[in-house]
């Protein structure tokens, strides 16, 4: 096995220098799929972004190899999920090569309609089996289908959830917050009682970037909106602004969350709350692994976590995140690329790379139930429920696009340049021009 | 006459190498990306249309091309004003003869070295608004009372983004200036001296008269540089909040590999393109008749 890093840098600079190339190569005549070499020794690429969790690909790649004589690895890594922009670029260029490089990649889930929509990636169906499909969380077999064909296969699973300060809690006997309000009312009492002018009440990421679209999505979800129905766009309804008045009111009314969220990606807000600086923290499910870190965190064994808070009229939320995997469709070994998407999907693997603390979640069900698991890391073990009924965002080819649009008119209103309505108003007229 | 042809034949085999390099890294690909922008094209919709101009004027009703257009103005013009006005002072303390000029020569030079990632994620981390030394250095002078919010305000992320690329770029003005100032005859300002003329007539009336050509040419370097910003605002900001940092270069970043429009995005780096143009055109005229005249 081999290691290629790509750093963000060389993905940008790398983007930025070839924009006219990848255009050009867009242009040019699409490839018939190759024939598959079978003498001799195959050689794949595997691309996957490096998780917030312990490293481990490197590992099992070379067991991927003992097990699998004449097939060789050659990984590339990519940079961490916060970096998603790098990573999309990176692939928007090398599968648009369409020279069969990276045979295997992982995606953000939100990329699939768009890669299997261009016929990027190779369509799974005459692999995979109804019982290969059976084994994972419905909602995800699901994001991982576009027009009809499975065209990913999962490879991790994330959502948002809220984590607080258990000690804080306890101390001025309170409960963790099932509504907005109760959130609002303990984050300010801790606060005030707490007298510490550093201790934020409720930190969540408000940068404008993908990761502020997730969190809206929680926020949407939990007042009972949604984005799109079906094809008719519902984000500037009743719902949708009952969602984005709370944001705004976190900040400018309630003044729990600090105005600094505008400028928090995950670890900017992650940071100050494993340092004893904040009361509740919406987060990735990494978060725990090093809450519980002492090298990380100096609030080991204080911090618990829990569903988000909802409205009334909602239901808490999670949103769906998570990397899964696609072989590219110009891949000239591709038996052998789903060989190795088969392996790393496996229940072996999926339990092995999630026993230490803030490894990444697994896609399959029954990994959730083993013993191991229970004993070695029982707040994975504890999230079944949570993933089972988290929500994706808009799935749709031009998601990119609306992502966009989204994060603009959110950072609007979050910076006070915009009312609630108008920008969601806004919002919804470019969402319509993009889906129409 | 034989012989002549000969040698200019040698001559022009010679500029063969350099202009297939100029073609093939620069002219072609530019021409590819004009070619792109009269496409309807994008990654999730197979195929590409010819549509003419009308990339060109969806631009022009896009609030979003007009907002990262007057970013952009405003980022070139206060940054280059700034580099140009700090440099010039820097070079003319520097030609300026002290024991260990050398080393400050040396030591101004040092954030034009570092790579603007690096020093964009370090000036980040200064202007954190939870642990940034530069709230912690403000609040100690008592210059403010609460922590800004730096790069999560609308009208001040930008200014921070200008401020850290005048840090950067002024040593680079610094140095141009310098090596112009290096030109002018130090006999000048003797026979001037002898005249009576004091220090202020001698900058007016020397200094800066010889100095333009020079000034013009890393003017315009800056402009053409300044205006393709891209890395400080990207790594510090991502173009928020609120698109208050949005610059042409990372909304043309998005569009062509977020929203994978290639099409539209190719005309974003089209209008870049023609401007620039523009710009340089403007100058070296500007300059031709400048040297003319000498």
């Amino acid at each position: 096995m081999t290691l290629t890093r790509i750093s963000r840098r060389t993905i940008v600079k790398a983007g930025v220098g070839a924009a006219v190339g990848t255009t050009a190569l867009h242009l040019g005549a699409r490839r018939a799929p190759a024939v598959i070499r079978r003498q001799g020794e195959v050689k794949l690429t595997f691309a996957a972004i490096k998780t917030f969790g312990p490293d481990y690909i490197a590992e099992i790649l070379g067991q991927f190899e003992e097990e699998n004589p004449g097939i060789t690895v050659e990984y590339i890594e990519l940079p961490t999920p916060n970096n998603s922009t790098e990573v999309h670029t990176y692939l928007v260029n090398s599968l648009n090569a369409r020279n069969g490089e990276p045979d295997v990649f992982t995606q953000d889930c939100i990329w699939i309609p768009e890669f299997g929509g261009a016929g990027l990636a190779l369509p799974l169906d005459d692999f995979v089996t109804d019982d290969d499909k059976a084994a994972y969380f419905p909602g995800l077999i699901e994001n991982c289908t576009w027009d009809g064909k499975i065209v990913a296969w999962p490879w991790m699973v994330d959502g948002g959830f809220m984590f607080y300060r258990k000690d804080l809690l306890d101390k001025y006997s309170l409960e963790a917050p099932t509504s907005w309000d109760e959130l609002i009312s303990s984050a300010q009492q801790v606060v005030e009682g707490e007298g510490n002018p550093d201790l934020a009440g409720f930190l969540w990421q408000g940068k404008q970037a993908e990761v502020l679209v997730c969190n809206w999505v929680e926020f949407l979800g939990s007042a009972g909106g949604s984005t799109l129905d079906g094809t008719t766009v519902t984000i500037n309804n009743e719902a949708g602004a009952k969602a984005l008045q709370l944001m705004v009111d976190l900040i400018y009314e309630a003044r729990v969350t600090p105005e600094a969220v505008l400028t928090y990606d995950e670890e900017p807000s992650r940071i100050p709350f494993t340092s004893g600086n904040a009361v509740f923290l919406r987060n990735w499910s990494y978060t725990y692994g090093l809450a519980q870190d002492a090298a990380e965190s100096s609030v080991v064994d204080k911090v618990a976590y829990a569903p988000l808070p909802h409205f009334e009229e909602g239901r808490s939320t999670s949103c769906l995140g998570g990397y899964q995997y696609g072989i590219n469709a110009s891949s000239k070994n591709p038996e052998a690329a789903y060989k190795l998407v088969q392996f790393l999907s496996s229940e072996e693997i999926q339990l092995k790379s999630s026993l230490s603390p803030g490894s990444s979640s697994p896609t399959r069900i029954a990994v959730y139930d083993a013993p191991e698991l229970k004993e070695a890391n029982p707040f994975m073990a504890s999230l079944k429920d949570i993933f089972t009924g988290s929500t994706p965002r808009p799935i749709h080819p031009a998601y990119p696009q609306m992502s966009l649009a989204m994060q603009s008119g959110l950072s609007s209103a979050l910076a006070n340049q915009m009312g609630v309505q108008e920008a969601l108003d806004s919002i919804a007229q470019q969402l319509t021009d993009i889906i129409g | 006459m034989q012989r002549q042809v000969g040698a200019q034949g040698f001559a022009f085999a010679l500029l063969i190498p350099a202009f297939v390099l100029i073609v093939g890294v620069a002219l072609w690909p530019a021409a590819q990306t004009m070619w792109m922008s009269l496409h309807k094209a994008s990654m999730i919709m197979p195929g590409t249309e010819f549509i003419g101009l009308q990339n060109y004027q969806k631009q022009l009703g896009d609030p979003r091309f007009w907002n990262a257009w007057r970013n952009t103005a405003y980022f070139t013009v206060a940054s280059v004003a700034l580099e140009t006005l700090i440099g010039l002072i820097i070079a003319l303390v520097l030609s300026q003869e002290f024991p260990l000029r050398g080393w400050v020569r040396a030591a101004v030079l040092v954030p034009w070295a570092i790579p603007t990632v690096v020093s964009s994620r370090l000036w980040g981390l200064i202007f954190n608004t939870d642990f940034g030394l530069a709230n912690y250095l403000l609040r100690s002078a008592g210059i403010i009372q609460t922590d800004r919010n730096w790069l999560g305000e609308v009208g001040v992320a930008l200014n921070v983004t200008v401020l850290v690329d005048v840090w950067k770029t002024t040593p680079f003005m610094a140095l141009l200036i310098m090596a112009g100032l290096s030109t002018i005859p130090g006999d000048l300002y003797e026979a001037a001296r002898v005249d009576g003329a004091n220090m202020l007539q001698r900058f007016f009336q020397i200094t800066v008269p010889l100095l333009l050509p020079v000034l013009l040419v890393s003017v315009m370097l800056r402009l053409l540089d300044a205006f393709r910003v891209f890395d400080v605002i990207y790594v510090m900001t991502g173009g928020g909040p609120a698109d208050s940092t949005e610059v042409m270069s990372t909304f043309t970043y998005k569009i062509l590999f977020s929203a994978t429009q290639f099409g539209f995005g190719s005309s974003l780096a089209g209008s870049m393109f023609i401007t620039l143009l523009a710009v340089s055109i403007v100058f070296l005229y500007a300059l031709r008749n400048r040297l003319e005249v000498e």
